[in-house]
C-alpha cells in the first residue's frame, strides 16, 4: 500500500460502489412492481425498511423536519450497518478510522446547528447558549463540542476496540499452536475460537453501533426542533 | 524490558479500569428492563430497544477508557 493510500480508501470505494448497485437496482425493481402490481421478497423488503425508518424519523422529529432528513437519515443507518459488516469481508471496514467517523458526527452536528437555528430563529439560537443564566455559556459551548466528540469516539472507539481484540486473539492462539509439534505452524485453534468473537464484534456491536448512531441522530435534532 | 514500559503497561491498565463503572451501570439498566417488561410484557419490543439503545450510551465511557489504553500501548 503506497504511503498516502489509507487502507479504508479503497474499501469506502468498494463499499458505495456495491450499495449504489444494490440501490439502483432495487428502485429500478419497484418502479416495476408499482407498474405490475406484484411485489418480489426483495423489493417488499426494500420497502418495507424505508417505510419503517421514515416512520422512526418522523416520530422523533415531527412530521415537517422529518420528511425533509428522513432520506439521508436512512442513507447513514444503512451505510453504517454496511461498512461496520465490510470487516467480515476481509476489507478493511471505513469506521475503523477516525476520520470517516468524525465526518458522519460532523454532519449530523452541523444538521443539528441548522435546524435548530432554523426552528428557533438564530436570536433564540444563541440566547439558548445562555440558559438557564448567563455563567453557563462555557458549559453550554462545552457540552455543544463534547456532542460532536463523543459521537465520533463512540463509533470508532467500538470498532477499532473489536477489530485490535480481534488480531489480538488471532496473535494469542497462532501463538498457542504454535506448541503443537508437526503442524504447528498452521494456526487452527484460531478459527474455533474466533468465529465466535466474530459473531459477537463484527455482527453484533456493528449493527448496534449503526443502530445507535442513527437514534442518537435523530434524537439530538428532534429535541432541538419540537421544543 | 524497561522501566517506561513497565509504567506504559500500569498505565493502560489503570485507564482499562473505567469498564468497572459501566459494568454497574449496564447491569443496572438491564435489571429495570427486565422488570419492565415482567411489568408490563405487552411492551417488550419498546424495552429492548430503548435498552440496547441505553446500554449502547452507557458503554461510551468504557469504550473511552479502553481508546485511552490503545492510545497509551500503541502510540505513546
Amino acid at each position: 500500500m503506497a504511503k498516502y493510500l489509507q487502507a479504508e480508501q479503497l474499501s469506502i470505494v468498494i463499499i458505495t460502489i456495491a450499495l449504489s448497485l444494490v440501490m439502483i437496482v432495487a428502485g429500478k425493481k419497484i418502479e416495476e412492481g408499482q407498474k405490475t402490481g406484484s411485489f418480489s421478497r426483495f423489493t417488499a423488503g426494500a420497502v418495507q425498511l424505508v417505510k419503517t425508518i421514515d416512520e422512526m424519523v418522523v416520530n422523533a422529529m415531527g412530521p415537517k423536519y422529518g420528511r425533509i432528513l428522513s432520506a439521508y437519515m436512512g442513507s447513514v443507518l444503512i451505510y453504517l450497518a454496511t461498512a461496520n459488516l465490510s470487516g467480515l469481508l476481509g476489507l478493511e471496514a471505513p469506521t475503523t478510522n477516525l476520520s470517516v467517523t468524525l465526518v458522519f458526527s460532523a454532519i449530523t452536528w452541523i444538521l443539528i446547528q441548522t435546524f435548530s437555528i432554523k426552528h428557533n430563529g438564530f436570536k433564540n439560537y444563541l440566547k439558548g447558549y445562555l440558559e438557564p443564566f448567563a455563567l453557563f455559556l462555557p458549559m453550554n459551548i462545552m457540552s455543544e463540542v463534547a456532542t460532536l466528540l463523543s459521537m465520533a469516539l463512540r463509533l470508532f472507539g467500538n470498532l477499532i476496540a473489536g477489530s485490535i481484540i480481534m488480531s489480538f486473539v488471532y496473535m494469542f492462539t497462532a501463538y498457542l499452536s504454535s506448541f503443537v509439534p508437526v503442524i504447528g505452524q498452521f494456526d487452527f485453534i484460531g478459527p474455533v475460537l474466533a468465529s465466535v468473537l466474530h459473531l459477537y464484534f463484527d455482527i453484533f456491536s456493528g449493527l448496534m453501533q449503526a443502530y445507535i448512531f442513527f437514534s442518537l441522530s435523530i434524537i439530538f435534532i428532534g429535541t432541538n426542533v419540537t421544543e | 524490558m524497561d522501566l517506561a514500559t513497565g509504567l506504559k503497561a500500569i498505565g493502560a491498565a489503570i485507564a482499562v479500569f473505567t469498564g468497572v463503572g459501566t459494568g454497574i451501570g449496564q447491569g443496572l439498566g438491564a435489571g429495570r428492563a427486565f422488570e419492565a417488561v415482567g411489568k408490563n410484557p405487552e411492551a417488550e419490543n419498546t424495552i429492548r430497544t430503548m435498552m440496547i439503545l441505553g446500554l449502547g450510551i452507557a458503554e461510551t465511557s468504557a469504550i473511552y477508557g479502553l481508546l485511552i489504553a490503545i492510545i497509551i500501548l500503541f502510540v505513546l
